[in-house]
């Protein structure tokens, strides 16, 4: 029989380094996919979700379990790609692959460019990456990971009315870079999907 | 554009986060307005998108990298607390002595002021010529208050030359 949270928790919280590692094992897949997303690059997403996982090590004696375990992670990654935002200034459209660098040249934009090598999983990427960080936060906080609006406005330290309207304004945006996305591909057949690797 | 009256709260009955009360309106309302179902459907599709979209995995090697590097972080941590920590005691110490020495130094300052102004109000005492002059003074003002001007110097010069030995005195002791 698997080990609840929890239980993992209480075992992790007294030294037990086994019982964080399944916590890894159990958190680690989704929490990546979030950072992707966050981030829009595949590198920066490990970095980023080996980060929460140090953090979450470090405030293991702080965890009171008045949150799930996913909440609690989730928090500590939106706390971490907060402090690598303010440590680096790296560009946006510096990003989404690194692969990407050594694919023949392409002086398109960026974001075309991404459309043209994408498929289902980089278009959202591509198109996540459109919107700011706040917007992408929230929408990740709510759609990807269905927390409530009084879980998003504790992790973000922002008023439950801000995440409304925040949200409100991502969803808009996001409407509208999908809408033209679709409409960049079905001008340009040659921007068809093709298959894309990662990391 | 949705121009409804409702359309604020649209988004907000779609993530279920409506009071009761305004759910039961809301959906009422639904039934009759085009316009809101459609932008509820449009909620419906983001969403959908945003969940089935296929999200990039964590591949085998990723993960096993990401346990090995906590390995690695941790083991640093646990070291430099084990190292640190004689470092914190000593620097805590530190801190503990520099104010025991400060408190020390204080207490000694004031000791050392009370002290002299005991020892000044001693060797200090008010000069008998001065206050016999100023009884003498007082009592009869209209005469002169000492009538022979060389004997009230020579008592003068007496007086201050023992003052000063005895100053001498106190500052050999």
């Amino acid at each position: 029989m698997s080990l609840t949270d929890d239980q993992l928790i209480a075992s992790a919280r007294a030294g037990d380094r086994k019982a964080f590692h399944l916590l890894v094992d159990r958190y680690a897949p989704r929490l990546y996919q979030l950072a992707a997303i966050m981030t829009g690059n595949f590198n920066d997403a490990q970095d980023l979700v080996q980060e929460t996982l140090l953090g979450a090590w470090q405030a293991l004696p702080g965890f009171e379990g008045k949150s799930t375990a996913k909440t609690w992670f989730t928090g500590i990654m939106i706390r971490q790609a907060s402090l690598a935002r303010r440590k680096t200034k790296r560009s946006r459209m510096d990003s989404l692959d690194h692969a990407a660098s050594q694919e023949p040249q392409d002086h398109r934009p960026a974001a075309a460019n991404s459309v043209a090598r994408s498929d289902a999983r980089i278009d959202l990427m591509t198109l996540m990456q459109g919107l700011s960080i706040e917007h992408r936060e929230v929408i990740v906080l709510r759609e990807l990971q269905g927390l409530s609006y009084d879980e998003i406005a504790q992790m973000i330290n922002q008023p439950r009315g801000t995440v409304e309207s925040r949200l409100f304004r991502a969803r808009h945006a996001l409407k509208q870079l999908a809408a033209a996305s679709n409409t960049t591909r079905s001008n340009n057949p040659s921007q068809q999907p093709t298959p894309g690797g990662e990391n | 554009m949705n121009t409804c009256q409702y359309q604020s709260k649209l988004q907000t009955y779609y993530d279920n986060e409506l009071p009761q009360d305004q759910t039961t309106q809301l959906e009422n309302h639904l039934q009759s307005c085009a316009t809101c179902q459609a932008e509820l459907a449009s909620l419906a599709d983001m969403s959908l998108l945003l969940t089935h979209a296929e999200l990039p995995a964590l591949r085998p090697l990723a993960l096993e990298q990401i346990h090995q590097h906590l390995d690695v972080r941790i083991d640093q941590q646990v070291r430099q607390a084990a190292e640190q920590g004689p470092l914190q005691l000593a620097k805590w110490l530190t801190g503990v002595a520099a104010v025991v020495l400060l408190a020390c130094s204080m207490q000694l300052f004031f000791v050392q002021n009370s002290l002299s102004r005991n020892s000044s109000a001693e060797i200090a005492p008010s000069l008998a010529w001065e206050t016999t002059t100023a009884m003498l003074n007082q009592d009869n003002p209209a005469t002169p208050a000492v009538s022979d001007e060389h004997s009230l110097a020579a008592w003068i010069v007496s007086d201050l030359s023992a003052q000063a030995s005895g100053s001498y005195t106190s500052t050999q002791e």
